[in-house]
């Protein structure tokens, strides 16, 4: 009877024992975000070759699993941002166009991939941005959503936009409300695209708190700003020498520093 | 029969948790370790510093072992950031370190240990490490071409002569008109590109030269084309420090490090960009307050009376109570007494009449209130001297030089002595200043300082006061060639970086 009593103990000493099995999670994808605001990219064909009839922002996408010996298809898919969807065809190549799905894949062995987004040079973005709101679609291969993580939103126009740097943290951003007439005159008048990366190569203002980097040097913002306060007085001057009205954006309010 | 059965297995489980624990404690011993200063101010390359820690500790001797680790700052420079890299120097209980190090802040921990129980305690000391120039009385001096250069006096009597011939290969175009020390000034470190903050020296020289050197390696950081983000087209007359910042006035306004319109947040490259307010113009006739963080000067292109606040920003003193100096008034000199006091000496052109304006700071960073103007019906010998100094501190009277005589103005009883030293060389007096510095990290001195010029030598002499005037011996000799124009204490303290020093009251 005594051996009855171990002979199970023994059983569930032994049974602890037993090898684990690889931990699998599942394999999903993300878009992959350098900083937590990487979430809204933009984009201007103002910036670029005035020519162009097309231009190419990068979405990068990180999986989540198992690297995986073979190519993986990414698929995307367009849902409604309520804010003036771009159109598939007319704004911008589809997902799915034959010109860039074989562009759509993890490589073999990698868990990064930067996908290809072909925007179009239409005559309607010059009277304003659209939209795209991408989504990782699920599929077999990527089967896991992290709602988090998994949908990024692309604004672009033929007109200036207002870089995700351009912040309102008036103790590290020195230039005020944005307004796409100011925009305008500080880049004439400096030479300088003002735009995201200008932000953060050159005056080290990134949107993400602290809200400045190893670039920042708070002594040339001021005198950026000082130096475009006296360049908007001379402009102004001359335009009211002129007999017109100092410069204002479309809604009135005067460009101010 | 299932009862039985559990009961047994309980019990197994239960004898599983006996105790067999050890309680028979021994008591540990502590180990107190003294004997090391608070800080050490040491010269790389030439002084090896020694330490022979006292410790108190049951442990036999034997028992203990020994480790000096020095920790530096990574933020290169005279500032102590909170990242540091280690490096062991030392594993005996007597340190004698020959200090090669480069310049700059370090922690010094020494740790005592007993390997037999592992116990171990630490002391911590700070070694401020420098170059010969990082401490001193700073000479500037016109040379026998006309010329600006820099002599050092050592704390230790040695005079280290014409450094920027020394070190840079040549001297700065130019007559002398003015040196400043510039603590904490922000600048990019030629050998990492970091902005980092050192503590420099600002020459400027009647030829409009405004040139910045690193105390600690004399790397010429600016000159004036280098200086702004724009050419330049102003006219250089003083670099200083206030609490905030590291100033430059010129004939194009204050300049400031410290942005009023943007918080000070990162490190700027150190050059400046605007004056902080449009009140353009300035002049040599400059005075610091301690009271108000900053500085009062004149404009001599409009004529006006400026005071430059906390933050850098300059603003025309006006007052309802009394008549202004204007369009028709020169400037002859400012100078501060104590805390909260300026005197300027005016001329008004227009009726020849001289008037001593008193500015009054009232309360600490508050704005300046003239309080008082005094109608001199004598201007005496004071008013039109070259040479002008203000005793800053212990009497409330201004030394100047009349036909290479000295004397000193009494303010309050509007009278003139002379002062005789018996022991001041023959030669003419190119220099008198009150020089002080008095913190509780450094040494402190109180000092009148005279130099006289002869023969193509200068000789400087400093002294102890009574009641403002020299008295005895002078406790500070140099001699060198070449005219002394200005001296400048520099102090290498880390904590220098901190607005509760930059602001205080030493001479600039």
């Amino acid at each position: 009877m005594k051996t009855v009593y171990l002979l199970p103990l023994l059983l569930l000493l032994l049974s602890c024992e037993r090898e684990l099995e690889l931990y699998r999670s599942g394999d999903g994808l993300n878009f992959y975000r350098a900083m937590p605001g990487d979430t809204l990219l933009s984009y201007s064909f103002i910036y670029g070759d005035p020519d162009a009839s097309r231009a190419t922002v990068w979405l990068e996408v990180e999986t989540i699993g198992m690297l995986s010996a073979l190519p993986r298809a990414v698929e995307l898919e367009q849902l409604p941002s309520g804010a003036n969807d771009a159109v598939p065809g007319v704004h911008y190549l589809p997902f799915n166009d034959p010109a860039v799905v074989a562009d759509y894949s993890v490589p073999a062995g990698q868990t990064r991939a930067r996908l290809p987004l072909v925007l179009l040079r239409d005559a309607s973005l010059q009277a304003g941005q659209v939209t795209i709101l991408a989504r990782v679609k699920p599929t077999a291969l990527f089967p896991l959503v992290n709602p988090e993580r998994n949908r990024v939103k692309i604004v672009f126009s033929d007109q200036l936009e207002k870089p995700e740097n351009w912040i309102s943290i008036t103790y590290v951003f020195p230039f005020g409300e944005y307004g796409p007439v100011k925009h305008r005159f500080m880049i004439e008048q400096t030479g300088e695209k003002w735009d995201d990366e200008y932000f953060s190569e050159t005056l080290g203002i990134v949107r993400d708190a602290p809200y400045y980097n190893a670039n920042y040097d708070n002594a040339y913002c001021d005198y950026l700003l000082n130096l475009l306060a006296r360049l908007l007085r001379e402009y102004n001057a001359e335009r009211q020498a002129a007999g017109l009205d100092v410069l204002k954006e479309a809604d009135g309010t005067p460009v101010s520093f | 029969m299932k009862t039985f059965t559990l009961l047994t297995c309980a019990l197994l489980l239960v004898s599983c948790y006996r105790d067999k624990g050890n309680y028979d404690y021994t008591p540990v011993s502590d180990i107190e370790i003294s004997g090391l200063e608070e800080s050490y101010i040491l010269v790389t390359g030439v002084d090896t510093l020694r330490i022979s820690p006292l410790v108190n500790t049951t442990y036999p001797e034997s028992d203990l072992e020994y480790r000096w680790v020095l920790a530096k700052s990574t933020n290169s420079g005279n500032t102590v950031s909170d990242k540091f890299t280690y490096d062991t120097i030392r594993e005996q209980r007597d340190l004698a370190f020959p200090v090669t190090e480069p310049p700059g802040v370090y922690y010094l921990y020494c740790r005592v240990n007993n390997p037999r129980n592992g116990y171990a305690a630490f002391a911590r000391t700070t070694l401020e490490i420098g170059t010969l120039y990082n401490r001193g009385h700073y000479i500037l001096k016109e040379t026998a071409d006309g010329n600006s250069e820099l002599d050092l006096l050592l704390e230790d009597g040695r005079l280290l002569p014409d450094i920027l011939q020394s070190t840079r290969g040549a001297t700065i175009p130019g007559a002398p008109r003015s040196l400043g020390m510039l603590y904490a000034k922000s600048l990019v470190d030629p050998n990492s590109w970091e902005k980092v903050r050192n503590h420099c020296l600002g020459v400027v020289t009647r030829a409009g030269q405004a040139v910045v050197y690193r105390a600690f390696d004399m790397y010429r950081a600016f000159d004036h084309q280098t200086l702004f983000f724009d050419e330049p087209a102003d006219v250089p007359y003083k670099f200083y420090t206030s609490a905030y910042s590291c100033e430059y006035l010129s004939s194009a306004g204050l300049f400031s490090e410290h942005n009023a319109s943007i918080m000070t947040v990162g490190n700027t490259a150190g050059k400046y960009s605007y004056p902080e307010t449009d009140v353009a113009g300035g002049s040599d006739h400059w005075a610091y307050s301690v009271n108000m963080w900053g500085a009062l000067y004149w404009d001599e292109s409009n004529h006006r009376l400026v005071h430059g606040n906390a933050n850098g920003m300059a603003n025309e003193l006006i007052s309802d109570d009394f008549p202004m100096p204007g369009a028709t008034h020169d400037c002859l000199f400012a100078g501060t007494y104590g805390p909260d006091v300026i005197h300027a000496l005016f001329r008004d052109n227009s009726t020849g009449e001289y008037l001593l304006y008193t500015i009054t700071i009232a309360f600490m960073r508050g704005a300046p209130a003239v309080t008082a103007v005094k109608s001199l019906p004598d201007p005496g010998r004071w008013a039109n001297a070259a040479l002008k100094a203000s005793n800053e501190t212990s009497a409330n009277i201004v030394y100047f030089v009349h036909e290479n005589r000295l004397f000193y103005y009494d303010v309050a009883n509007d009278a003139e002595h002379a002062i005789d030293i018996p022991t001041l060389p023959d030669g003419e007096i190119t220099h008198v200043a009150h020089r002080h510095f008095n913190f509780t990290d450094a040494p402190a001195f109180d000092y009148f300082s005279i130099a006289t010029f002869a023969n193509g030598q200068y000789t400087l002499q400093a002294y102890q006061m009574i009641g403002g005037i020299p008295n005895g011996e002078p406790v500070l000799v140099a001699r060198g060639a070449g005219k002394v124009k200005q001296v400048q204490y520099l102090a290498p303290n880390a904590s220098y970086s901190n607005f509760f020093f930059r602001g205080r009251a030493y001479s600039r």
